[in-house]
């Protein structure tokens, strides 16, 4: 049972990690994109990087290619394989450019880092190939943003969600109702979906409110004004762009009053 | 064999660990990364919505007549009036009534935070008659929310322009409009000593008032049929002629009065039935005071109380199977259901005070009522069943709710001492949350109002 788990794990850990390392690797470029200033600085680090990435991996190209390279430099190649075995890449044919030149950054700081996960990984070196060394590095290279905690994460979400309930609420004004407790629930749900500007582009109001409006007029006006106050927002602002997929999609629950 | 242990130790706990990674820490982090933010928006801004009414669009040949601003101004005067719209100054319209025949450039209405725009546009269409046609838009949303086009005569503008009053608040409110509705009253003229009482009627605006009886005798708890046709009332009428004071019914559109039958005693504050076939009122005989019911068509009279008590006020659920009234059967005054036969009478007042003249919501999820407590008046609200019960407006003599049509915004009359040492008796309008009260112009002091049906003719 364990071996199973074992060899399940083996195969999974490895893709679980190239998925965070992808999307850690787009926080860092569209931190540079944001920050006007710092770019300058991170930018050139980073080209000295790819450069220096760019000089280490050009004979992995060989790898794949031998026989278009010179007798001689094939020995020298034959010697780095041998220094790191490895099964054949994979990897490299689906990444993007973009991705390769991440990864070539994560290199670099994993020969200056120790990585969290060094044990572990040296322990699954004894069983099985080892695809996932150019993944380690970017765990490196994130070691100035480490992975977040859960409670990291919880943190971030309170504060985005800070964010648009204030911009929201600060938009929303409850329809022309003679009587508020009229109705027994009048809680309006919308989804709604956000540019990584912040332009709100799409409003969707969920089936539920949508078939109370059709049956109940004075369901209708709380629909319309919940739906008002997204649109008079029109565009959010201050959310992070790094933390754009959790905001990119947003459930809004109007509730006019505590019934 | 030592290190094979050892080793093998570190997988079985490696793979314990890699397992709680996988199957409980990463979910947990793609759930947060890829489920859609829920935010939670608890209460808003209570404030009047905004609206831009543009003056309408109208042919040369009826400039004159003024119709393309009076309209619009009636039917901004009933919006704003019900206290849920505020009217947007026209300086501030960026576009002309001429530019607004077709789609209007919603961003230029935005700017001045308009959420509903109303255009409108007058043509003749006889000599005397002419077509109003309007539109509502939704500003943020970009599209149009209705349109009603009307036609009548030229001097039934005003008509026109309360009918499309409620078509907007209908709208807007999703409740049901009141404002092509009329109010008769009682008007008061004269000293404390000589008062003068006549029937008077007008719309729920203050105009095209008009009086509809003389006031040689002092009429009292006037109360409009269902269908509008009628006005029923206590009077004195013909108490020169020997005839006892009763309940008499008053038909508008004949202008006749007429006494509904000889009853052994007094018959008092009389209500018509939903279906406007059956009259209920309270007739005092001997000492006691009981509700009694009045067929109009075959004029058969059965009594739904009994005993001793006074029991008066009487009034009919909408749906006409129930019926509440005042009664001091329990010692207090207080108020009671039962059934339309008489059955089951049932307390539902239990606060302290007295409590009267109860009146069933159009809507039928409030019963109104004055209530005397503490020295004071006060008009309340409470459910049917005796819940929820709230004082929305207070007054030395403040008495006589009725309901407008829609069961959400009603009527009474305050009486106010004066520095002189008279009394001052005024209409006043409010809704049922009590935060708009205004008064409502008469040309003399007004008590009991009843507030009519939506006009069906």
């Amino acid at each position: 049972m364990h071996l199973l788990i074992f060899v399940f794990i083996s195969i999974t850990l490895p893709e679980i990690k190239t998925k965070e390392i992808d999307y850690i690797s787009i926080e860092i470029i569209n931190e540079k994109v944001k920050e006007g200033k710092k770019e300058t600085k991170e930018v050139k680090e980073v080209k000295e990087v790819k450069e220096v990435k760019k000089f280490k991996v050009k004979p992995s190209p060989p790898k794949q290619k031998p026989l278009a390279i010179p007798k001689k430099k094939i020995s020298v190649v034959t010697k780095k394989v041998n220094i790191t075995p490895k099964p054949p890449q994979k990897k490299p044919k689906i990444i993007s450019p973009k991705e390769k030149v991440e990864k070539k950054i994560d290199n670099s700081k994993d020969k200056n880092n120790d990585n969290l996960f060094d044990d572990m990984l040296k322990n699954l070196a004894e069983n099985q190939p080892k695809p996932i060394k150019p993944i380690k590095p970017i765990k490196n290279k994130t070691n100035t943003k480490p992975k977040k905690t859960k409670e990291e994460i919880k943190r971030t979400q309170k504060s985005i969600s800070n964010i648009v309930y204030k911009q929201i609420k600060e938009n929303y004004t409850l329809p022309p109702a003679p009587d508020l407790k009229v109705i027994n629930d009048i809680t309006v749900q919308l989804r709604i979906y956000v540019m990584p500007d912040g332009t709100i582009t799409k409003i969707i109001v969920s089936k539920s409110s949508l078939k109370k409006a059709q049956d109940d007029s004075t369901y209708l006006p709380f629909v319309e004004a919940a739906q008002r106050a997204i649109r008079k927002l029109g565009k959010f602002t201050k959310l992070p762009q790094e933390e754009y997929n959790s905001w990119k999609i947003i459930d809004i629950r109007f509730t006019p009053y505590e019934t | 064999m030592d290190k094979i242990k050892r080793l093998v130790l570190k997988l079985i706990i490696l793979i314990h660990i890699s397992f709680c990674y996988i199957f409980l820490v990463q979910p947990n982090i793609a759930l947060s990364q890829d489920e859609p933010l829920q935010i939670d928006i608890m209460g808003g801004k209570i404030q009047a919505m905004p609206i831009a009414i543009s003056y309408f669009s109208i042919e040369n040949n009826l400039k004159e007549l003024q119709l393309h601003n009076n309209i619009p101004n009636l039917i901004a005067n009933n919006l704003v009036n019900s206290g849920l719209f505020k009217l947007l100054n026209r300086d501030a319209y960026m576009q002309d009534p001429d530019q607004l025949n077709g789609r209007p450039k919603f961003r230029d209405w935005r700017i001045i935070d308009a959420q509903a725009l109303i255009t409108g546009k007058i043509t003749k269409k006889t000599n005397d008659k002419i077509n109003v046609t309007i539109e509502l838009w939704d500003v943020y949303g970009e599209k149009r929310m209705f349109g009603i086009s009307l036609s009548s005569k030229i001097k039934s503008w005003r008509r026109i322009a309360h009918i499309i009053s409620d078509k907007i608040y209908e709208r807007l409110t999703g409740e049901e409009g009141y404002f092509d509705t009329r109010i008769v009253y009682v008007s008061e003229s004269g000293s404390q000593k000589n008062k003068i009482k006549r029937l008077a009627i007008m719309d729920q605006d203050g105009s095209n008032h008009q009086y509809l009886t003389d006031g040689s005798s002092l009429v009292l708890t006037p109360r409009f049929s269902p269908n509008q046709q009628q006005i029923t009332f206590f009077s004195y009428h013909g108490i020169n002629r020997g005839l006892k004071p009763s309940v008499y019914l008053y038909n508008l559109f004949t202008g006749k009065m007429e006494i509904l039958g000889e009853f052994p005693g007094m018959s008092f504050a009389p209500r018509f039935s939903p279906n406007g076939l059956d009259l209920i009122m309270s007739l005092s005989q001997n000492g006691s005071t009981n509700i009694h019911i009045l067929n109009l068509k075959s004029k058969n009279i059965k009594q739904l109380t009994k005993g001793i008590a006074i029991d008066t006020s009487p009034s009919f659920s909408p749906d006409g199977e129930n019926i509440v009234f005042n009664s001091d059967r329990s010692g207090g005054q207080h108020l009671y259901i039962m059934k339309k036969n008489g059955k089951n009478p049932k307390r539902i007042s239990f606060g302290r005070g007295s409590y009267a003249t109860p009146v069933w919501s159009p809507r039928g999820d409030y019963i109104a009522f004055t209530k005397f407590t503490r020295g004071r008046f006060f008009i309340g609200l409470m459910h049917p069943d005796g819940s929820a019960e709230r004082l929305i407006a207070e007054g030395y003599l403040t008495e006589g709710p009725t309901w407008a049509p829609g069961g959400r915004v009603l009527s009474f009359f305050r009486q106010t001492p004066q520095n002189d040492g008279t009394m001052r008796t005024r209409l006043f309008v409010i809704d049922i949350t009590g935060n708009r009260e205004r008064e409502l112009i008469t040309p003399e002091d007004a008590s009991d109002p009843s507030w009519s049906p939506k006009n069906i003719n």
